[in-house]
């Protein structure tokens, strides 16, 4: 039977409280991080639901995987034995070049460039709304993610680890409105800082003065301040700039290098070890 | 008490929906499922439906979806506390009617989340913002025909 009248508390009384609660974890949570360390927590305790909402892609998948006729896995090898085929011979020139590269450096006494060690993971989930533009991927504090980890794509930098459960993580793309990256202009070394535009193929570079040497076209690659992402990966092309002299700054729009859109197989580097293997190397010398 | 159970499930189907991957490109017209099914069974069911559990189901999806917490719990009990004033109105109105509502407590909806955005990460206002409005509303009817066989098919028994 339905009461006629409502039990309890008054809804206004019920929407103050809420409101309350609401806003006091906004201000804790947005501008002091307080839900930071209880997050893997958190996000293990939603992982059923997770699951679920995964399992209709997965199955899909796999059931695509099944049709797919012998002819066409002949010519994916086919295309596949070519590219590395190129990569190798690509592979060849970079080998001589980064032990030419390394002679040139330690006579100037500069610090190597350290190797990483890289993982791959498989996508699982993309949420892209203009708030925030993430994905999920399938490795996760198990697989020794950690927090601030670059992810890259075959093209260029996707984004940052911001978010770890067990089994899953959440990517940062470098698209998202709270994220920002600094690079410089691989023709002439200014550096930039690239901000998230919350659209897939847009990143606003802010703060060029006008007189700054930027061309359309340039190439921006990471310029490993800001310790995050290692120095020399490619993230954008300046693709559109306004000089209009009655703002303080120019204009000056890139598009990311990495494919955003169509995210499938991502690279994990592991600067945290690197980082730590020179520190060592540094120490014993 | 067992009102409740088909209510949870049916909000948990929701939630799933919310979050069930999709190509990226569609990802921006991704109707308000969860604030959908809130409103629907707000409307029958007043008593077992209220600001709090909207104030929770907020908070998980704030967790599944990787926003700050509180943005999608605050928005929620907001919308919930509208639809609740006017829940025995909005019962009585044709499905088109009720179709407009739900797009205006949607566009509530995304307005809050805009501007907690707003305030915290400096969101700037895009066009964009308006794509779940119009999905929305033109699921209501079909998202209310589906919830009313449930709902229905619980009385039954």
């Amino acid at each position: 039977m339905k009461p006629i009248f409502n039990i309890g508390p008054s809804l206004e009384s019920r929407l103050f409280v809420a409101v309350i609660c609401a806003v006091s974890l906004l201000i804790a949570d947005g501008l002091y991080q307080f839900s930071k360390p209880m997050r893997v927590t958190l996000n293990s305790l939603v992982y059923p639901i997770k699951f679920i909402a995964s399992l209709p892609g997965e199955f899909l998948e796999e059931s695509s995987d099944l049709f797919v006729t012998q002819a066409d896995l002949l010519a994916e090898r086919e295309i596949l034995i070519s590219e590395i085929m190129q990569l190798r011979e690509k592979s060849q020139r970079f080998e001589i070049l980064e032990e030419e590269n390394a002679q040139l450096r330690s006579l100037m006494d500069a610090p190597l460039a350290p190797e990483f060690q890289k993982t791959i993971a498989e996508l699982l989930a993309v949420d892209n709304s203009p708030y925030s533009q993430q994905v999920l991927i399938n490795k996760g504090a198990l697989d020794g993610v950690f927090l601030s980890q670059p992810v890259l794509d075959d093209q260029g930098i996707v984004g940052q680890i911001s978010d770890i459960a067990p089994t899953d993580s959440r990517v940062l793309l470098i698209t998202d409105i709270a994220h920002a990256i600094p690079v410089r202009i691989l023709r002439n070394n200014v550096s930039l800082i690239a901000n998230g535009s919350g659209n897939t193929n847009r990143l606003n570079i802010k703060y060029v003065a006008h007189s700054a040497d930027v061309e359309i076209g340039d190439l921006l690659v990471s310029s490993g301040l800001g310790e995050v992402f290692p120095a020399g990966y490619p993230v954008g092309i300046v693709s559109d700039i306004v000089r209009d002299e009655s703002k303080p700054f120019a204009q000056v729009n890139a598009t990311p290098l990495a494919r955003l859109d169509r995210i499938r197989y991502l690279l994990l580097l592991d600067t945290q070890a690197a980082l730590s293997d020179q520190a060592q190397r540094l120490d014993s010398q | 008490m067992i009102n409740r159970i088909h209510i949870h499930l049916s909000l948990l189907v929701c939630t799933i929906l919310e979050i069930i991957p999709m190509p990226i490109s569609f990802g921006t017209y991704r109707p308000d499922w969860l604030l959908m099914g809130l409103v629907f069974w707000n409307m029958f069911h007043p008593q077992n439906m209220n600001i709090g559990i909207a104030f929770l189901y907020g908070l998980v999806l704030d967790v599944l979806l990787g926003y700050t917490l509180g943005m999608h719990a605050l928005a929620f009990s907001l919308v919930m506390y509208v639809a609740s004033i006017h829940h025995l109105r909005f019962k009585n109105y044709s499905i088109w009617q009720q179709s407009g509502i739900v797009g205006l407590y949607t566009a509530f909806h995304n307005m809050v989340l805009f501007w907690s955005q707003h305030w915290l990460n400096d969101a700037f206002f895009h066009l964009n913002y308006f794509w779940p409005i119009a999905t929305t509303m033109f699921l209501w009817p079909w998202c209310f025909w589906l919830l009313n066989r449930v709902r229905r098919e619980r009385l039954r028994h």
